[in-house]
């Protein structure tokens, strides 16, 4: 049959082949300008015609043509047909319905074997190969958006490429100025205009490029774009194409997104932190490899901000702390960016006064290389505490670097796995301060039980051995005194155990505070030391140097519980942190008539308190070096109990310096009743 | 009669416990700081058993860093000066807490506080 069809398609026309065979490569596609010099209903010769250039026409031969909006229509003339259909309308419109019934065929036939292709569970590179020869288009690729970074990463492509060669992600010029338009739909330039520079494409032949920008569900925020690129001039797809090519990506990309989500529960599973059996650096090490080994990364490393840098704490990159040469970190307080700079030059900043993630960006330009490394700000609350890093796409074979086979979404993943990261830093952290605070919690109850297990002990043995005294029929003076000091030490011991129990309630105490007018020595003094001195003589060997005379009979504000409490916090601490063979602690009180508060002074010679820890010393369950080395142990309460007590009854708790660094001197400053009410 | 030293730093305790070891008519020394302990360690031949707290105030003899309890680090060179001689750990602290090895006959461990008739105490020494 010596019918020839060229049906018109984006510019140009495709000759159908009788039997549709032949690739993409073999069709001939003629550009829509060389038949603008045939008529319709005239005859040429066959070399006229073999300037179309195909070779499709014999040289002897006349043929006739006619022209449609859509097809060109070559036909041998035949004799009978002149005899059967003596009208050349007639016989046009013969070869023009054969023309229409194979180009029907021929459509019907492409969108069954894409049906029959893109319904079969396929991975991405094939499906967009297949979409790709639908639209007869040489070569395609797909590039994930990723919003936190600006940065385009490919995640399938119908060739590979060298190095840097093929489209930047930092390349201003490429597809980012596709997100700078911000078109949807159709948009064809040249590959000339300047949307690509790629010598990889120009090597392939590449000369034109249809892009198509991806969304998924309602969100007009860009996902995807994903490119098919012909290598004939001007070879633009329409928007009926472009519609339906979107909505197939679309829903693979969903696909694709939904395997990504897979893989990354799969990476969530394996990467649980073990918060009891590892450390937050061996967690983040086995988080690198999982990256690795999971998402098909070539290097990961994770830096933590530390003080204002940020520190290389894991990696599994081959260079290791050259994992990016030269590049260094710093925080910029005023801006609130960290600053990523290059050879003392900043070229990439990540703002952190945005709370919102997405608007973290870089400036322009990855920090890395392109297509090389990718990182990714870890920040919690706004506030940055790291960055993780990725290598991705090249291996190295015979030391030459080659492009890995892309894995869909592996930067979508990317992101995903920086949040888990990100949890699980935050669980890590929260567990310390939760062992911290357990840990000081239990060295608290176990100094608390040391402390009550005397007179628990006392209170055990003391009854048995006046028991057994008194049974004994001869009780001479020393077993009686013998008796009578027993009595007199559980007592003492009774005592002690109603302020040890106090101190470990005083908040509760301390809400329920009284407000009264109350001597200051009958009231809070004496019944303390009734109790203390005893005590701290026999079980510290210290002596209580008592010289109360200036406050006599002066009445203070307040509580006296607590002010016994605080009094006996601080004695107690004298004899607990005393120091050398001077064993006196010395109690003293200052008053003037009129003034508005009372001191109440205690002092001895204990350890030397550094400059820089006479405000720590207060907080509560602060213990110095120097007492934690001695072993002398202590719940680091007694002087925060003072300090809140002393605040809440309005008055304060002041540390002396003396110039003899030993002499340690606490004053207890007491609001004074009606400034100076003497008791009468 | 057997001679026990007791090592606690905890006074009004060494005393209950020396009334007690006497009515058993044993004889008890104390020694209640660290230094005076660790002055004495070749001086302790006399004693047939060592009751020995773990937890009290380090003294100038001690190793300037240890994580060693003041108890443990002495009993430590105590064992090297007397290998064979028996010692009755009595601490507050659980058997597991504590950096001692128990693992010979000679070493034993009794939880404070002690019953009102210190039976553990005086089973253990008398079953030496």
């Amino acid at each position: 049959m010596n019918l020839h069809v060229f049906y018109k398609l984006n510019g140009y026309f495709l000759w159908i082949e009788p039997d549709f065979s032949g690739g993409l490569e073999n069709r001939f596609f003629i550009p829509e300008e060389k038949f603008s010099e045939f008529q319709d209903g005239e005859r040429y010769p066959g070399e006229k015609l073999n300037s179309l250039g195909q070779g499709l026409f014999s040289s002897d031969a006349q043929y006739c043509f006619i022209v449609s909006g859509r097809y060109v229509v070559f036909y041998k003339h035949r004799w009978f047909l002149s005899l059967l259909m003596p009208k050349a309308s007639d016989r046009k419109a013969l070869w023009l319905s054969s023309a229409s019934a194979l180009v029907h065929e021929f459509r019907h036939s492409q969108k069954e074997r894409l049906l029959e292709n893109i319904t079969q569970p396929i991975d991405i590179n094939k499906y967009l190969e297949v979409l790709a020869e639908y639209v007869f288009c040489e070569h395609f690729s797909l590039w994930s958006y990723n919003q936190h970074t600006s940065v385009f990463t490919c995640e399938a492509s119908s060739f590979s490429c060298e190095q840097n060669e093929f489209i930047r992600e930092s390349d201003s010029n490429g597809m980012n100025s596709v997100l700078a338009d911000d078109y949807v739909g159709f948009e064809g330039r040249s590959i000339n205009s300047g949307y690509v520079k790629s010598d990889s494409l120009e090597k392939l032949g590449i000369k034109s490029l249809n892009r198509i920008k991806l969304s998924i569900g309602n969100s007009e925020k860009t996902v995807a774009v994903v490119n098919f690129y012909s290598k004939r001039d001007d070879f633009y797809l329409n928007e009926r194409v472009i519609g339906r090519l979107r909505s197939l990506v679309e829903s693979k990309y969903v696909e694709i997104v939904q395997v990504a989500d897979d893989q990354l529960h799969e990476l969530s599973n394996s990467t649980i932190p073990d918060i009891e059996k590892q450390s937050l650096e061996t967690y983040l090490s086995c988080f690198v490899s999982r990256i690795c080994e999971k998402l098909k990364y070539e290097a990961c490393s994770i830096f933590m901000l530390d003080g204002d840098e940020l520190r290389l704490k894991a990696t599994n990159d081959y260079e290791k702390s050259d994992a990016i040469p030269g590049v260094s970190y710093s925080m910029d307080e005023s801006s609130m960016t960290v600053r990523v700079a290059k050879e003392q030059r900043i070229y990439c900043c990540y703002d952190l006064q945005n709370e919102e993630l997405n608007s973290h960006r870089y400036d322009e330009k990855t920090e890395h290389e392109a297509s090389n490394w990718i990182g990714l700000p870890l920040v919690d609350d706004g506030v940055l505490i790291g960055v993780i890093r990725v290598k991705n796409k090249y291996v190295v074979e015979d030391g030459v670097k080659k492009v890995r086979q892309p894995r869909p979404l592996n930067f979508y993943n990317l992101i995903k796995a920086s949040v888990i990261l990100r949890a699980s830093i935050d669980i890590f952290q929260k567990y310390e301060e939760l062992n911290e605070k357990l840990s000081n919690q239990n060295n608290f109850n176990r100094v608390l039980l040391h402390e009550i297990r005397t007179p628990i002990s006392k209170f055990n043995m003391g009854p048995e051995i006046i028991k057994r005294s008194l049974v004994n029929e001869n009780i001479d003076e020393d077993k009686k005194r013998k008796i009578l000091n027993q009595l007199s030490d559980i007592q003492v011991l009774g005592g002690r155990l109603k302020l040890i129990t106090d101190a470990y309630n005083f908040r509760d105490i301390v809400s329920l505070k009284q407000r009264e007018e109350l001597p200051l020595l009958q009231s809070v003094v004496y019944p303390v030391l009734n109790i203390t001195k005893p005590f701290l003589e026999k079980q510290h060997d210290c002596y209580i140097d008592l010289d109360v005379s200036s406050l006599h009979s002066w009445k203070v504000i307040g509580d006296s519980n607590l002010y016994g409490m605080a009094l006996n916090a601080l004695v107690d601490n004298a004899a607990k942190y005393c120091r050398g063979n001077d064993k006196r602690i010395r109690i003293y009180g200052r008053y003037r008539y009129g003034d508005p508060y009372l001191e109440l002074s205690v002092r001895n010679k204990g350890f030397p308190i550094a400059k820089e820890d006479r405000r720590k010393i207060f907080d509560e369950g602060y213990r110095s070096d120097s007492v934690i080395d001695e072993q002398i142990h202590g719940t680091g309460i007694g002087l925060y109990l003072a300090k809140t007590i002393m605040y809440e009854s309005g008055g304060e708790l002041r540390l002396n310096c003396h110039s003899d660094p030993n002499d340690i001197e606490f004053v207890m400053v007491i609001p004074a009743a009606n400034e100076g009410k003497e008791e009468r | 009669m057997k001679r026990v030293l007791i090592v606690d730093d905890d006074k009004y305790f060494t005393e209950d416990l020396s009334i007690f070891l006497e009515m058993e008519d044993m004889r008890a020394d104390v020694i209640n700081t660290a230094d005076e302990l660790f002055a004495r360690l070749n001086d302790l031949s006399i004693y047939d058993v060592v009751l020995l707290d773990v937890m009290f105030r380090k003294g100038s003899h001690a190793e300037e860093s240890t994580d060693l309890e003041t108890g443990e680090a002495f009993y430590n060179a105590f064992r090297e000066v007397y290998p064979e001689k028996p010692v009755i750990i009595v601490s507050a602290k659980n058997k597991s807490e504590i950096k001692i090895p128990f693992d010979n006959v000679l070493t034993m461990h009794i939880r404070k506080p002690l019953t009102s008739t210190i039976k553990e105490v005086l089973d253990l020494i008398k079953g030496l």
